[in-house]
């Protein structure tokens, strides 16, 4: 866990990441808001929660996760690649982190009904499986359309008694369960907390989220003799992504680059390149780059992976690009499968579409013999074998 | 053009104030001219068009649809603007309502001008919060005599309400949200305690309180606490039935009656 002392993250000022972030949020919300942002440090610091959740990322969650130096695709790549294995977490990706913290904070704030909005499905299961555990109440929105793309996970968010809602307003997609996710917020005020399943959202949101899934990269650091040369994640709102960078922000020695999905390229349309297509807008609450027409409405969008079908980054994101201090590149739906098909020969690990592009970048950036990399794979593909089978797998 | 609000405003004491909401290009991109006549013609006291947005955050089924209905029409700021500006004098104040990024793509200092060239004085923009506004945009606003809307609920603070006041202008109400709700979700239950707050607020400055109001019972609940009542989802409702074009004027009085 990140003691505030090694917390070097450009710390968020009132919410703001330079001009990034801030909590853009309706009236009706601004005490839930208010309540999160004045308690949610000193209560996650505490070292009575710090106890109950390393306890729980331990024993439930399955931490630490291992790193893995996969010598098949270093062999193949002539480098040192080592995976961060946050596909070996319960319920299959690095989300439970997040919804693990969350949720702990929601019991000391009282909360006795949990709302979550979910894309691939992975936060969606790792919300309801912590809630079961807990006894919470669990209600997860879905957009209709990732129903039909992940119906496998819906059936488990039901089995862990979750209630799932189908989204059919807007692009029935991640964007969508979120507006449904705030509503649900805004019309349930009192007894109910809203898990946001990245570092999107009104501050302190973006924040509190990076906090939980600092978790990954304090292992890295930790399991390494050494900070690697390069740090790989994928970003779709970018916690993953942002959880593996946080030890490494201020070390210049370490190259950081996300990859966000493209899609079909960067060309179509409907392309969820947010940081390589997007202009600064406010969306769900926060000031960041966001997809939009020329009319400022948000656009929908199409990646083959449904975590990273979303038209908004976090404003963490939009920060580190604009001072250049991560490198964001951007991934087609073909570089990914491909990617995934070589993990799987050389490692016999099937990752998620999402940790796919990860993978990608390899192709993508020359790498030195001597050089260490580290890619956060951050989930494993079973939810994914339909859009692997219909892609000749 | 249109007359600025604070008139209106000015003779809350005497009547309680009647106002709607509705989305422009809803239920056809060029159904606003159409409206504003009944509204005048039905007896409104002002009413608030809303730009539609592809998420509406603060909004429930029914307006998030006829915002929908009305981006898959094509209409944006600009047609509104073109269509206002087609109008030759309206009697009733208009009061511009959209969420924030529209706004913030046309571009704030543009949008001003042109409210100020219609003689729209008051935005309301249910996802800017008043530190914001005062931090970001508050200079814009007054150098063209534009004042902010913004809302209050039954959780905010009475030190809130005191910033809130301050940062509002000549041409601002508070609009009082009839409860913790998203627009057209529940059944409206007068809440006492929030009421009685809002009746003393409102002897020192008008208040309007919307969301979930459908009937003119509603309204006539609300009128000895507060200046009037916003009716929205109700008459977008009403908009979605066929013949509202001969019917709306008798719609609006129909309201107008149980205000007076
Ligand atoms: C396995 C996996 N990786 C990555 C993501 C993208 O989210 P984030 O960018 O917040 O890590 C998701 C989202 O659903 C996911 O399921």
């Amino acid at each position: 866990m990140s003691e505030p002392s090694d917390n070097k993250f450009p710390d968020a000022v009132e919410g703001y990441y330079g001009s990034f972030g801030g909590a853009y949020i309706p009236e009706i919300l601004e005490e839930n808001i208010r309540n999160l942002k004045e308690n949610w440090s000193s209560i996650c610091l505490s070292s009575d929660f710090v106890k109950e959740y390393e306890s729980l990322l331990n024993q439930y969650v399955g931490r630490p996760t291992p790193m893995y130096h996969a010598k098949g695709l270093s062999e193949l790549y002539k480098t040192h690649i080592f995976l961060k294995r946050e596909d070996l977490c319960h319920t299959g990706a690095h989300k439970i982190n997040n919804a693990t913290g969350q949720i702990l904070l929601a019991e000391k704030l009282n909360k006795k009904r949990i709302v979550a909005e979910t894309g691939a499905g992975q936060h969606g299961i790792a919300t309801a499986s912590v809630c079961a555990m807990r006894g919470l109440e669990c209600v997860i929105y879905m957009g209709a359309e990732d129903m039909i793309r992940q119906s496998l996970n819906v059936k488990r968010m039901s089995m862990m008694g979750a209630k799932v809602i189908s989204v059919n307003s807007g692009s029935k997609s991640l964007k969508d369960a979120t507006n449904e996710a705030l509503r649900d917020w805004i019309n349930h005020p009192n007894d109910t907390h809203y898990v946001i399943g990245s570092v999107v959202g009104p501050a302190p949101y973006p924040e509190m989220v990076a906090h939980f899934q600092s978790v990954i990269g304090h292992e890295i650091l930790r399991q390494l003799s050494q900070p690697p040369d390069h740090m790989i994640a994928c970003v779709g709102g970018g916690s993953n992504a942002i959880g593996s960078f946080y030890p490494f922000l201020n070390n210049p020695e370490v190259r950081l680059i996300g990859a966000e999905a493209a899609g079909k390229g960067l060309k179509d349309p409907q392309t969820p390149a947010t940081l390589s297509k997007g202009q600064v807008g406010v969306f769900h609450g926060s000031r960041s780059y966001i997809l939009q027409n020329q009319h400022g409405q948000i656009q929908s969008t199409h990646s083959l992976s449904a975590g990273l079908d979303y038209p908004g980054v976090g404003p963490i994101h939009a920060y580190l690009k604009e001072e250049g201090l991560v490198n964001y590149l951007s991934i087609q739906n073909h570089e990914a499968l491909a990617a995934a098909r070589i993990l799987c020969n050389k490692e016999g690990i099937l990752p998620a579409l999402e940790s796919a592009h990860a993978l990608a970048v390899l192709e993508k950036e020359s790498f030195s013999p001597t050089e260490t990399i580290v890619i956060c794979l951050s989930g494993r593909g079973d939810k994914d074998m339909m859009a692997y089978q219909k892609h000749g797998f | 053009m249109s007359p600025p609000i604070s008139s209106c405003l000015a003779g809350r004491k005497k009547k309680s104030l009647l106002s709607f909401y509705f989305t422009a290009g809803y239920p056809k991109i060029d159904s606003l001219p159409l409206i504003l006549h009944a509204m005048e013609e039905g007896g409104a006291d002002f009413v608030e068009v809303g730009i539609p947005f592809s998420d509406p955050l603060a909004d429930g089924p029914v307006i998030q649809q006829s915002n929908q209905q009305a981006l898959k029409a094509g209409l944006n700021l600009e047609i509104v603007f073109g269509q206002l500006r087609k109008i030759p004098s309206l009697s009733i104040p208009l009061v511009l309502m959209s969420y924030l990024n529209p706004l913030i793509s046309y571009g704030m200092e543009k949008l001003s001008r042109q409210c100020e060239s219609l003689g729209i004085r008051t935005l309301i923009i249910p996802d800017l919060p008043p530190w914001i506004y005062e931090k970001s945009y508050r200079p814009i606003f007054e150098k063209y005599g534009i004042s902010p809307v913004f809302m209050i609920s039954e959780k905010t603070s009475v030190e809130r309400i005191e910033k809130i006041l301050d940062l509002s202008g000549e041409e601002s109400f508070v609009y009082a949200v009839s409860s913790s709700s998203t627009t057209g979700t529940k059944t409206w239950t007068l809440n006492k305690k929030y009421f009685s707050r809002l009746k003393t607020l409102n002897q020192r400055y008008p208040v309007m309180v919307g969301f979930n109001l459908s009937s003119p019972q509603d309204l006539k609940k609300l009128g000895q606490y507060v200046s009037g009542g916003i009716i929205g989802s109700a008459l977008i409702r009403y908009l979605g039935t066929p013949g509202w074009e001969q019917g709306l004027s008798s719609f609006v009085q129909g309201f107008r009656q149980s205000s007076d």
